[in-house]
């Protein structure tokens, strides 16, 4: 699905803080939801980008 | 004996009290005027676009997707930038919005949309559970969810955005040839103003509780000492085609791709009070275009037309 490609791309468009900001976020929004959805959520990122499910992933354990 | 005057009187309060829109509810409105750079005659036979020594009235009106009066407007959102031009032949209204996609291309998706950005009644603010299953649920809305947990998704200010059409358009010239056409609203600031600029998380929140209409004050702030937004209309053209996949509301036209060229100035030059005819009596139909440049038909745009529609004549308009 293209929507995944551009969302990617956009991601990597973004500078080190923005990424930052940006899966802090989204792991704050999550942060109180059921862990099934939470990884759902982690699942569909990381098919936008690798490093943006892990971040949010990371930033949600803690 | 019962003050039947007095009834009256309440009566007439009850009835003047305007329904609120369905959604872009919190608005603020200006006047100006856009002119096009050159004639764009040989891609489109519209008037508005076709003579750069012809001046053409707009009304704009800039507004928040979710959300009310008194609610922040720094909170995570789209934001909306609605533009009536009235020619001296035709009428067209312009609706951009603050991201280059949309969650959905499929009009049927909508109400569970407007759900999942709802928490107490009506597109007050994004819902957190039903906001990411439906993002889970209907994977090609990731292109615009992205895009709005970053800083793309908080705005302080209705003048430094660029604005984006969303919604293809189609041209067609004198020949009767068409093109596939978006739109991009870019701000022009004058070099002391900032570009891009980008406020973070803890900012916003401080905002939300400081100033709510922060965007609004911001724009009349700048009107009253004789700071004129000014904004450049961009065009991307691409060959007709039938394919759907081009004309995709959940996707964006990558700028390296189909470069966006100038086409125009419009310059906002006075705020309009509710008053004076002001933003609350403001519609917009996304189907208003003039002759040679109408709107990507398809049931998406079709079912938003009339929800447009629908929504100025049960508010007492006249669209």
């Amino acid at each position: 699905m293209k929507e995944f490609y551009q969302a990617g791309r956009f991601y990597r468009s973004l500078s080190p803080e923005e990424r930052e900001d940006l899966a802090e976020a989204v792991a704050e929004n999550i942060f109180f939801l059921d862990e099934e959805l939470q990884e759902k959520v982690v699942l569909l990122l990381e098919k936008a980008d690798r490093e943006l499910g892990n971040k949010v992933k990371e930033k949600n354990r803690r | 004996m019962t003050d039947f005057l007095l009834l009256d009187r309440l009566g007439e309060l009850i009835r003047k009290m305007e329904r609120p829109r369905l959604l872009y509810r919190k608005g603020v409105a200006a006047e100006g005027y856009f002119r096009p750079y050159v004639s764009w005659s040989d891609y489109t036979k519209a008037g508005i676009l076709s003579d750069p020594e012809e001046v053409t009235p707009v009304a704009a009106r800039f507004s928040s997707m979710t959300g009310d009066r008194g609610t922040p407007d720094t909170a995570r959102g789209i934001k909306g930038l609605a533009v009536k031009f009235s020619g001296r032949r035709e009428q067209w209204d312009l609706i951009c919005q603050s991201l280059p996609v949309f969650f959905i291309n499929r009009e049927k998706k909508f109400p569970e949309l407007r759900d999942a950005m709802t928490v107490r009644e009506s597109f007050d603010r994004i819902h957190r559970e039903r906001f990411w299953k439906f993002v889970t649920d209907n994977p090609e809305s990731v292109n615009c969810a992205v895009r709005l947990f970053s800083w793309q998704g908080i705005r302080d200010s209705f003048v430094d955005i660029t604005w984006y059409s969303v919604n293809t358009y189609v041209w067609e010239n004198k020949e009767g040839k068409r093109f596939l056409v978006r739109y991009k609203w870019k701000p022009i600031l004058s070099g002391r103003e900032k570009t891009g600029r980008k406020t973070d998380r803890i900012r916003a929140e401080f905002m939300a509780g400081f100033d709510p209409d922060r965007c609004e004050e911001e724009l009349r702030d700048r009107m009253e000492r004789g700071i004129f937004p000014s904004f450049e209309l961009q065009v991307q053209i691409r060959s007709w085609s039938e394919d759907e996949e081009e004309v995709k509301r959940t996707l964006h036209w990558e700028e390296e791709l189909y470069t966006p060229l100038p086409a125009g100035v419009m310059k906002l030059t006075k705020i309009l009070r509710p008053e004076e005819g002001g933003e609350e009596n403001m519609f917009f139909l996304p189907g208003r275009t003039a002759e040679g440049m109408g709107i990507y038909e398809d049931e998406f745009s079709r079912v938003m037309d009339y929800a447009h529609k629908a929504g100025a004549l049960e508010r007492g308009g006249k669209p």
